[in-house]
């Protein structure tokens, strides 16, 4: 009796399973297939519409160059161009942020820079506050157009109520190309 | 195994409830995107796997894309198109996260936020997203269209006309 009961069931669900038929499932996929197109089509069509209309729409062609993406990271940042920064060094008026990792910090940095990656600013809050407070403009810089770390320092200080701090865009490249003093050796 | 055995797994009731699940995760996580076309276009380009002409007509386009395969889903129109596209997507994923992974990139997922200081992808990113191509493969498979608009339209309305 109760082997019976399961023979039925056992049916039952054999009947159920049959979705898994090979013909009913070409038909399916071949629908979905058209559907899943239909579907791309008109989210892109929508896309576009929408796109064309609202304020802050993307242009088709965006530009994905290193110098463009830097500009945007810097965005919001003060930025200060090399003879300034320059200026300010004679003047003994600013204190440099190395933000590159300690092995290039210590292959060459800017002369009198202390190294603080990014992920380290807290543990400098206080020494870097301390020389803010005192007059000093604080300046970070990185390698390269695109470099990210150096407005990222930047932020995270300001993010700290750290006054008057601006990048030096490419700031080691240049510093280094215009044969500005700098000293080698660790923090 | 036996059909008795599989047949809670073919389960078309499981299908709605995956279906109800994901159309609602892709509606949201296309919405989310469509809020900061920038915010996800920045997110697509830390992959660094997109050539750069790809970047910004794919952060329009396919936000819109998860929103109708997901509205689909949930509202029961066009499923199997829907589900093969939330499948197609899901699949593309994991290979974007798998190989991102493998090159040991430092990036955040863009996947459900744009922010770029979001975490960073972990294998478990790629866990969730293969559970989630699973889900998209069973409602390929076994959904019958139970709670659906179109199957609502196709009984109702010859009552109606009737």
């Amino acid at each position: 009796m109760a082997l019976g009961i399961r023979q039925c069931r056992g049916l039952g669900t054999e009947a159920r399973v049959k979705v898994l038929n090979p013909k009913k499932n070409i038909l399916r996929i071949n629908q979905a297939i058209w559907q899943g197109v239909f579907l791309v089509c008109l989210g892109a069509l929508i896309a576009a519409g929408f796109n064309a209309i609202r304020p802050q729409g993307l242009s088709w062609t965006g530009e994905w160059s290193p110098a463009f993406l830097a500009a945007s990271q810097r965005q919001g940042l003060e930025e200060i161009p090399l003879q300034e920064a320059w200026a300010s060094y004679q003047a003994g008026k600013v204190l440099f942020l190395d933000a590159r990792d300690p092995v290039s910090f210590y292959e060459g940095h800017i002369q009198g820079a202390l190294n603080v990656p990014p992920g380290e600013a807290q543990n400098y809050l206080k020494q870097v506050m301390a020389r803010a407070r005192s007059g000093l403009a604080i300046i970070a810089y990185c390698d390269g157009v695109d470099c990210p770390l150096s407005p990222e320092l930047a932020r995270t200080l300001q993010g700290f109520d750290i006054p008057s701090v601006k990048v030096l865009v490419d700031g080691w490249g240049c510093w280094l190309k215009a044969g500005y003093p700098i000293e080698k050796g660790g923090r | 195994m036996r059909a008795r055995d599989i047949s809670w797994f073919a389960s078309p009731y499981l299908a709605l409830l995956f279906r109800l699940f994901l159309g609602c995760l892709f509606l949201y996580a296309g919405l989310i995107k469509i809020v900061d076309p920038p915010g996800f276009a920045q997110a697509l380009y830390n992959y660094h796997i997109l050539p750069s002409w790809m970047i910004n007509p794919l952060a329009i386009v396919l936000p819109w894309v998860e929103v109708m395969a997901g509205a689909g889903l949930l509202a029961g129109i066009m499923i199997p198109g829907g589900a093969l596209v939330v499948t197609g997507l899901l699949a593309i994923f994991a290979v974007v996260l798998g190989t991102s992974l493998i090159r040991g990139l430092d990036v955040a997922c863009g996947c459900f936020s744009t922010s770029a200081g979001a975490e960073p992808i972990t294998w478990l990113y790629l866990v969730r997203d293969l559970a989630l191509l699973g889900m998209g493969v069973h409602i390929l498979l076994f959904d019958q269209g139970y709670a659906s608009l179109t199957r609502l339209i196709r009984t109702r309305l010859p009552k109606i006309s009737n």
